[in-house]
């Protein structure tokens, strides 16, 4: 079945499932425009990748498609995150040299990088037990959510419930 | 005045934390093969707080991942000196009653020489965990060869299987070629299985049965 699959076999999956994925990136990204645009990403990668047969082939277009939007939230963030440090700087700049200014917004973002790094460690450490080893062994060793629960002794159940305690408090981390 | 402006928004509240939890529930869920994209679709349209809400729950899971090194020297320091960290046994041995040999290799960049190259190699019988500067990690299967190229070490070239569990960057992405193919970095987690000329590659998480 999934090893008949060629690179011929993704173009046909792409072809029946177009439609559906320009439905959920719409919907995903709320913009019928920025899907388009993400489907033809899609579309390249699948073309200039040769990639070969995949296990289920749906699941990796929208996968694929998943990742892109994620990119260019990312994307959207850090500008966001450079222009914040830019119009801070702005404020008492007494330098109208764009390549020092440059500088301080890198150390500023540096700054704000080691704070994040220091608010989510903190927030790690203060998590209830339960949560606090469910995170740690799913997001930094690096686990599986079924390999999680196998090493905790619990249902993949609890792990999901684990995981939402703590994303909750690392949310609050990072907002207040 | 006091008394209408309170409860409402303690509702506005009650109902924000009510649909992040459900983008929780939907970002969990995504790791699963069998994860419901048509669902997920139909949660998403039915109201545009939906999205919202996820973009928040998808950007807090990539802050974690990108600083997931700092965070884990500073949680665990000694743990990290005395006891390196290593990943159970994958599904290749799973079954098979193989005495598993693990070695852990820390790839580092080379400052030196414009090509940095390393290979690893696994006997039948032995699998190896590959550590990259970036916090990527690799489980080499028995018998099979990877050679981990390039400055940003993102250019590899695989003969036999691996289960890879890569930091996603978007400005350097990762590059796999396996058997003729040429796999890009698919986000996160995947495994490359080939036998008899065929590759396939199974995205996400694999669910180990037991």
């Amino acid at each position: 079945m999934a090893d008949m699959q060629g690179p011929q076999g993704l173009e046909q999956i792409y072809t029946e499932h177009r439609a559906g994925l320009l439905r959920f990136l719409t919907a995903r990204t709320g913009s019928a425009a920025e899907a388009e645009d993400i489907v033809q990403e899609v579309w390249l990668r699948l073309r200039g990748g040769g990639i070969g047969p995949v296990d289920n082939g749906r699941a990796y277009l929208y996968r694929i498609a998943q990742n892109l939007v994620l990119d260019r939230l990312r994307a959207r963030r850090r500008r966001e995150q450079r222009d914040r440090a830019w119009t801070q700087l702005e404020m008492g700049a007494s330098d109208h040299d764009e390549e020092a200014r440059d500088t301080r917004a890198n150390a500023q973002e540096a700054l704000e990088e080691r704070e994040e790094v220091a608010r989510l460690t903190s927030a790690i450490a203060n998590l209830p037990e339960g949560a606090r080893r469910a995170f740690q062994l799913h997001k930094i060793d690096g686990l599986s959510h079924g390999e999680v629960a196998e090493r905790l002794g619990i249902s993949r159940s609890g792990v999901e419930k684990h995981m939402a305690v703590a994303m909750k408090y690392l949310r609050r981390a990072l907002t207040d | 005045m006091w008394s209408r402006q309170g409860p409402g928004l303690q509702w506005c509240r009650t109902m924000s934390d009510a649909i992040f939890d459900q983008a929780l529930a939907w970002h969990h869920k995504q790791e699963d093969d069998d994860f419901d994209w048509d669902g997920f679709t139909v949660w998403l349209e039915a109201d545009p707080a939906h999205r919202l809400a996820f973009d928040e729950v998808a950007l807090l899971d990539a802050r974690i991942d990108d600083h997931r090194d700092q965070i884990d020297a500073i949680l665990s320091p000694t743990a990290q000196a005395h006891q390196p960290y290593v990943r159970p046994a994958r599904k290749w041995l799973a079954g098979g009653g193989i005495a598993a040999a693990l070695a852990l290799a820390i790839g580092l960049p080379m400052l030196s020489g414009k090509d940095p190259v390393q290979d690893y190699r696994t006997a039948a019988g032995q699998t190896q965990q590959i550590a990259l500067a970036d916090g990527s990690r690799i489980a080499l299967a028995p018998f099979s060869h990877l050679r981990v190229a390039g400055e940003d070490q993102n250019d590899m070239q695989l003969e036999g299987s691996a289960y890879f569990d890569i930091r996603h960057r978007p400005e350097r992405p990762m590059t796999i070629r396996a058997g003729g193919q040429q796999i890009y970095d698919i986000g996160t987690r995947f495994d490359i299985l080939q036998s008899a000329g065929t590759v396939r590659v199974a995205v996400a998480e694999v669910s180990c049965a037991g």
